[in-house]
């Protein structure tokens, strides 16, 4: 490693320490020989994370083996990519060679009963693939399942009857060499290396072209900007199994495609690109992005900040605590939150109306719910390293201002033709306009 | 005295470290629950100059509900009877647990600034407040001076 104590603590020193391949690698681009060398001594390169939205950095019953609410998506010690390779007119395309050799990828495109395409698919040594789906079978690298939102999760997992996110939902084909390109393509290869798109998918071929699309499809969202404080949502597009990007079909399932491929957007995911599965809505954050947000030692430091101000409850007195760690059992130090109008409390009863919903805030007589703060806990949610002073309507998870107004201002899909806003730590589905709060805390009143 | 709660030892705590000025605030030897207060009459007010006695209690539900508060001074006040009972809204509808002693001797102090006759308590102190206003500051005065200041004529 370097000296970095004599240099200042530029972004040069910053990207060193955490991603010193990426940065070597860079200056010597054109020569990988001596870049692999460095990386197989070192870790493995992290290529970024896909975080299911509506979790606080684990499950709500733990992340167990590939299920989990996030996957860490590093450079694989072999490549595994494929990339489609020979075409093939079919008349039975179950007894095809393609599709029996399971060694071999295929995508087939059934067109009627006795005639389909099926693309051969032959490894790429230049990329790796993960593959993602609710499938827990081995292709799957990362098993996704619906998102219950938080308000009506319960402890059981029961509550899923039938779930609308395909077994082999998608897979992310990532260059091995810088910049680590990632691509993101509909449909995901099963236990037999195959990919089927039944008579009634839709699809489409013509001479040199074969396409289509999947049941519930793959939705992914870039924001405007990339995912930094600036950021502006960007447009809900649909990839398709070749990996062309669409318009959104009028309804989910809908049989048809809606007009062109758009020639000028392309399947890459950028940091912060949204990846929506029907049913469970995935975060992208490249490993550079993730530079921005806070680490674990930055946020406790922030929160630290804001309770050296010794915040107070008004009514009991008493000084508060914000968590660091998910909602610990904090007793009478937790904070409570008026939700019209910010004001922090701890829990006391004074002030109930009708009900919990309806309480009077002693300070200034605003009527709105009273609700428990939780901090935001899963840090690549968030868009700055910022002190967390803002809570979401009505779940009360606390994070920095810009992620709080960033994720209110995101529209993720919900049901089949249906999009929402949600907290981004719950899934909850924001209430009341703007859907988040200032917290106002009575500080340094000592 | 036990059970008292911690609420009160804060505020009670605070109100000797640092007390408002104009007010003091002491609590009994014998309840923690009952002050003694003296508010000074604010300059610029018929009351300056006086030293105007009351009594505040914290009852059971306190903070979820208002002190009682009463003059023990007599004072001519629209809002202030006889008895020396005020009318405050925060002390009555207007309560909130979010106030604490040292803002409502502050709103107290702030009544003896700004009579009000329209919302009065004795009504033949409003009537002259309201038609001879000029009587009404005269006769305040003349009452700060016979109770207010003579220290040891004032206790009921």
């Amino acid at each position: 490693m370097p000296d970095t104590k004599k240099k200042p603590p530029d972004e040069n020193s910053m990207f060193g320490d955490k991603l010193p391949t990426t940065c070597t690698s860079s200056d010597s681009k054109p020569l990988n020989k001596p870049v692999h060398s460095v990386e197989d001594d070192s870790q493995p390169i992290k290529y970024g994370e896909l975080i299911v939205l509506g979790y606080n950095g684990h499950l709500p019953n733990g992340d167990k083996g590939r299920r989990k609410s996030k996957y860490i998506l590093y450079k694989r010690p072999k490549s595994n990519g494929v990339k489609p390779f020979k075409r093939h007119l079919v008349t039975c395309p179950q007894s095809s060679k393609a599709v029996q050799d399971s060694a071999l990828h295929s995508v087939s495109y059934t067109l009627t009963r006795n005639k389909a395409i099926i693309v051969e698919y032959q490894s790429d040594d230049d990329t790796d693939m993960f593959q993602i789906g609710r499938s827990s079978e081995n292709p799957i690298d990362y098993v996704v399942m619906d998102t219950i939102p938080g308000h009506i999760r319960c402890s059981s997992e029961n509550n899923i009857t039938q779930s609308t996110i395909s077994r082999f939902a998608c897979r992310i084909i990532v260059d091995r060499n810088p910049p680590y390109t990632a691509r993101i393509i509909a449909a995901g290869f099963d236990a037999g290396k195959n990919i089927f798109l039944g008579e009634k998918a839709v699809k489409w071929y013509s001479g040199d072209e074969i396409d289509g699309l999947t049941t519930n499809g793959v939705f992914i969202m870039k924001p405007q900007g990339g995912f930094a404080a600036s950021a502006q949502p960007g447009v809900w597009r649909e990839v398709s199994v070749g990996g062309g990007v669409f318009p959104l079909r009028e309804s989910r399932p809908s049989p048809l495609k809606s007009c062109q491929v758009i020639t000028d957007e392309d399947n890459i995911l950028s940091d912060g690109t949204l990846i929506d599965l029907c049913g469970a809505t995935m975060l992208w954050r490249s490993a550079l992005g993730l530079i921005s947000a806070p680490s674990e030692h930055e946020f406790e430091d922030l929160v630290g900040e804001i309770n050296a101000g010794r915040p107070q409850c008004p009514v009991g007195l008493n000084t508060l605590v914000l968590p660091t760690r998910g909602s610990l059992n904090l007793h009478d130090k937790q904070p409570y939150v008026y939700l019209n109008c910010g004001h922090v409390h701890g829990k006391h009863q004074w002030g109930v109306l009708d009900s919990e919903s309806t309480r009077t805030c002693p300070l200034c007589l605003t009527v709105g719910p009273f609700v428990k703060l939780q901090m935001g806990c899963e840090l690549s949610l968030y868009m700055d390293s910022e002190h967390p002073t803002f809570c979401f309507n009505p779940c009360g998870h606390v994070a920095s201002e810009k992620t709080v107004k960033y994720w209110a201002y995101v529209a993720v899909p919900h049901g089949c033709h249906g999009f929402r806003a949600i907290c981004p730590f719950c899934a909850s589905p924001l209430l009341g306009n703007p859907g988040y709060v200032k917290l106002i805390f009575q500080d340094h009143a000592d | 005295m036990a059970g008292l709660p911690r609420r009160i030892l804060k505020e009670t705590q605070r109100l000797m470290q640092e007390p408002v000025p104009g007010i003091s605030a002491i609590p009994d030897d014998n309840n923690a629950r009952y002050f003694h207060v003296v508010i000074k009459g604010p300059s610029e007010s018929p009351y300056h100059s006086g030293l105007f006695e009351l009594e505040l209690f914290l009852p059971e539900e306190y903070p979820m509900s208002a002190p009682k508060v009463r003059f023990m001074t007599k004072i001519y006040h629209p809002n202030i009877d006889k008895l020396g009972r005020i009318c405050l809204d925060i002390l009555k509808d207007k309560w909130s647990p979010a106030l604490q002693i040292r803002t409502v001797l502050l709103s107290i102090q702030a009544l003896l600034s700004a009579p009000n006759p329209d919302d009065p308590l004795d009504n033949n102190v409003a009537d002259l407040w309201k038609c001879n206003e000029q009587q009404a500051i005269e006769t305040a005065k003349d009452w700060t001076r016979k109770y207010a200041m003579a220290k040891n004529n004032n206790i009921q």
